[in-house]
């Protein structure tokens, strides 16, 4: 904000001094009367530099320093009683303002303000509506005085007890700071023969001594250091003026060459205006105090948030910009590294195709190829047929002639654990059961024992031996009893009668047998 | 800070700034994060194709070795039919002359649509390109023996891939005991003509 074009105003019972202030330089001083063409001229002027915020300083006698003392308060509680304190005090004016100095010594450790007031806002009002009228900002209002507190730390005065005293357009300003603080500043008139003028002023100085003593701010015996900045090398006379009416005060005078150095102000500038040292000052740095109530600062207030919102637009734009230029940067780094790929790709594509070019002719890949012979020969190798079921069944039926073969079933697949389903009474042998996915060749007998004469236990008997016979091979991992003649689980009913039992002409049953993985 | 229609009235234009600034921030973000990512996936697909090719020339050796060793077995696979469209006058010439060597008195025969093969070995990559057709035969036998010979004779046709899935077999009469030259068994099979079809595009 310190680029910040603004303009700057010294307002004066008189006059009113205006500055615009860019690149941190001053330019363009230029004085208006205050009366009706002064505002006119004033009005004309603001019309060019639309937008501007204007710093208002007040150079007049119509100001109050108090320093008070109040009970220690923090937060809104301090605002309050010190806002309450300041209407008591300056009923008739908006521009007043406040800063906590210090905490007092004794035991209550009170705090210790200095309120600063501008008594007269008459002074001020035909030049803000001459402001407003031009819809410029006012950003603030601030004593001289209060402006010529930078001068303090610009010039690195580090005296108890300071003077500083310049001579401006309204008159002779005497500001005094204590350990640097400012409490008192006195305005009084010019005088314009040279001859009287050094010993007036020294008068004045003394004084503003007097009276610092009378407040017990000094004591009789403190020294007094003056410095006094001669703008315009007019008060070369002054110290010793002063030093001969007080011994103990020591004066260091500026010339107005040490000063444009000092502060840095081009000796151009320093002349252009009586008010231009405060202007530079108030150019360079904001006061601490600012006197304007937030009525005359609404305008800056606005001013501020519409260039907040346009930092913020423009801050926004510069990093999509710049996040875009690295996307950007990197989509290249990234084109040319797909270039260094395709031409890789395309070397190894042509070797590829070189050294196959002496390959044998095939219709389709060699991968495809490959799995393609892969898959034949898992199904070749798949291929099975009932032989081996017809031959283990053939062997068994040998030593079984009473079993009768009525059909005969075969599957080569996953069907056994369909066929445990159908099972309801015990294995005849015990087996693992097969891992579930593979495949297994599976026969399924449906035989009788005949002749049945109702013998149902000799019957089971026959069976058993048949499904022994049948497991005794080797290649058959699991026969299984999927029926029997006679249903003994206790599960289920059963009837029957041992006179129709006789008439049977046989007693079926079916097995089934499983052969090993594999087989 | 009260905000009055004045305000809005002098905010109004630096609002309408940082809008059109935000609007112009998010395309140029979207439009550069999008050309970048594109970039991106560029460089990955070239990257990949990169490594394709690196390997495929690194491959080529083994890959000769491949041909070498398979190409007489696939040319073999695709004149028995396993390669390409179903050659079906071939299986049912192949049921005829096996239905004559084994001695049968005939085969039924009934062919279903051709689909996928459920049994095909998922591990391979062509698994989806093996298909099957079903045939159920139904044939009448003098003895076990026949079906066992009948099949033997069908592989040996070479009329193409089969699996066997099931076969029953079924007395026909009472009689214990096998009459000669008639038919004693009723026999029915189910079977599985297997073809892989071509692969569209050579890789």
């Amino acid at each position: 904000m310190k680029l910040e074009a603004k303009l700057l105003l010294c307002i004066s019972a008189d006059q009113a001094t205006v500055a615009s202030w860019r690149r941190r330089k001053l330019a363009e001083c230029r004085r208006f009367d205050n009366d009706e063409q002064g505002w006119a001229a004033f009005s004309n002027y603001l019309r060019a530099a639309r937008g501007l915020p204007v710093h208002v300083m007040v150079d007049t006698v119509d100001e109050d320093f108090r320093f008070e003392t109040l009970p220690h308060a923090r937060g809104g509680d301090r605002l309050e009683m010190v806002g309450r304190k300041l209407k008591q005090l300056y009923r008739g004016t908006p521009y007043y303002s406040w800063s906590l100095q210090e905490r007092a010594t004794g035991k209550r450790r009170d705090d210790r303000y200095l309120f600063v007031a501008l008594t007269n806002p008459d002074l001020l009002a035909p030049w803000l509506r001459v402001i407003e009228s031009n819809s410029l900002p006012v950003a603030g209002v601030y004593p001289l005085s209060i402006v010529s507190a930078s001068l303090v730390e610009r010039l690195r005065l580090k005296q108890t007890n300071l003077l500083i005293v310049t001579k401006n357009s309204a008159g002779f300003r005497q500001t005094f700071f204590k350990d640097g603080k400012l409490r008192i500043s006195r305005l009084t008139p010019l005088r314009e023969s040279r001859g009287t003028a050094d010993q007036y002023y020294a008068d004045e100085v003394a004084n503003t001594r007097m009276y610092l003593d009378a407040l017990t701010v000094t004591h009789v015996d403190d020294t007094l250091a003056v410095v006094i900045v001669d703008q315009d090398d007019s008060l070369g006379g002054l110290p010793a003026a002063i030093e001969r009416g007080r011994p103990n005060t020591r004066c260091h005078l500026l010339h107005k060459a040490e000063v444009a150095a000092r502060l840095g102000i081009a000796p151009p500038d320093l002349a252009a205006s009586a008010e231009a040292l405060h202007l530079h000052l108030l150019g360079q740095q904001k006061p601490a105090l600012n006197l304007a109530p937030a009525g005359v600062t609404h305008g800056y207030r606005r001013h501020l948030a519409a260039r907040l919102v346009y930092a913020a637009s423009a801050a926004a734009l510069l990093g999509a910009v710049a996040w875009s230029g690295a996307n950007a940067y990197q989509a290249m780094k990234l084109g040319d590294e797909i270039g260094n790929l395709q031409r890789k790709t395309l070397e190894y594509q042509s070797q590829y195709q070189q050294v196959t070019a002496q390959f044998p002719q095939a219709p389709t890949s060699p991968d495809n190829l490959l799995n393609t012979v892969e898959a034949a020969q898992q199904i070749r190798a798949g291929l099975r047929t009932p032989e081996l079921l017809f031959t283990i069944v053939s062997q068994a039926l040998d030593a079984a002639p009473k079993v009768q073969l009525n059909s005969l079933e075969w599957h080569y697949g996953d069907a056994f654990a369909e066929l445990d389903n159908d099972a309801h009474a015990a294995d005849a042998s015990a087996t693992t059961a097969p891992a579930s996915g593979t495949r297994n060749q599976i026969g399924v007998i449906n035989a009788e024992v005949k002749p049945f004469n109702g013998d149902y236990r000799a019957a089971i008997d026959v069976i058993n031996a048949f499904a022994a016979q049948l497991a005794a091979n080797d290649m058959v991992a699991q026969v299984k009893a999927l029926q029997l003649p006679l249903n003994m689980r206790s599960d289920s009913g059963l009837s029957g009668s041992t006179a129709k039992a006789a008439a049977l002409s046989g007693a079926q049953f079916r097995l089934a047998v499983r052969f090993r993985n594999g087989v | 800070m009260k905000i009055t229609g004045k305000d809005l009235t002098r905010l109004k234009f630096p609002a309408l700034f940082f809008l059109a600034a935000a609007t112009v921030s998010v395309v140029l973000l979207s439009l550069s994060s999008g050309y970048r990512a594109r970039v991106e996936r560029e460089l990955l697909t070239h990257a990949n194709a990169l490594q394709e090719a690196r390997n495929r020339f690194q491959r080529s050796g083994e890959e000769r070795e491949l041909i070498l060793r398979y190409l007489p077995v696939y040319q073999q696979l695709g004149q028995q039919g396993f390669i390409g469209p179903e050659q079906r006058i071939n299986w049912l010439e192949g049921l005829r002359i096996a239905n004559a060597e084994a001695g049968l008195f005939g085969v039924d025969y009934q062919l279903l649509p051709q689909e996928p093969f459920p049994l095909a070995d998922k591990s391979n990559p062509i698994a989806p390109r093996v298909l099957h057709s079903q045939m159920n035969l139904s044939m009448g036998l003098v003895h076990e023996g026949d079906l066992v010979r009948f099949l033997r004779a069908l592989a040996a046709q070479q009329a193409g891939l089969f699996t066997l899935t099931s076969c029953s077999l079924e007395r026909i009469g009472q009689d214990s005991t096998p009459a000669p030259r008639q038919a004693n068994l009723n026999a029915r099979c189910n079977l599985s003509w297997i073809t892989v079809s071509r692969e569209k595009d050579k890789s």
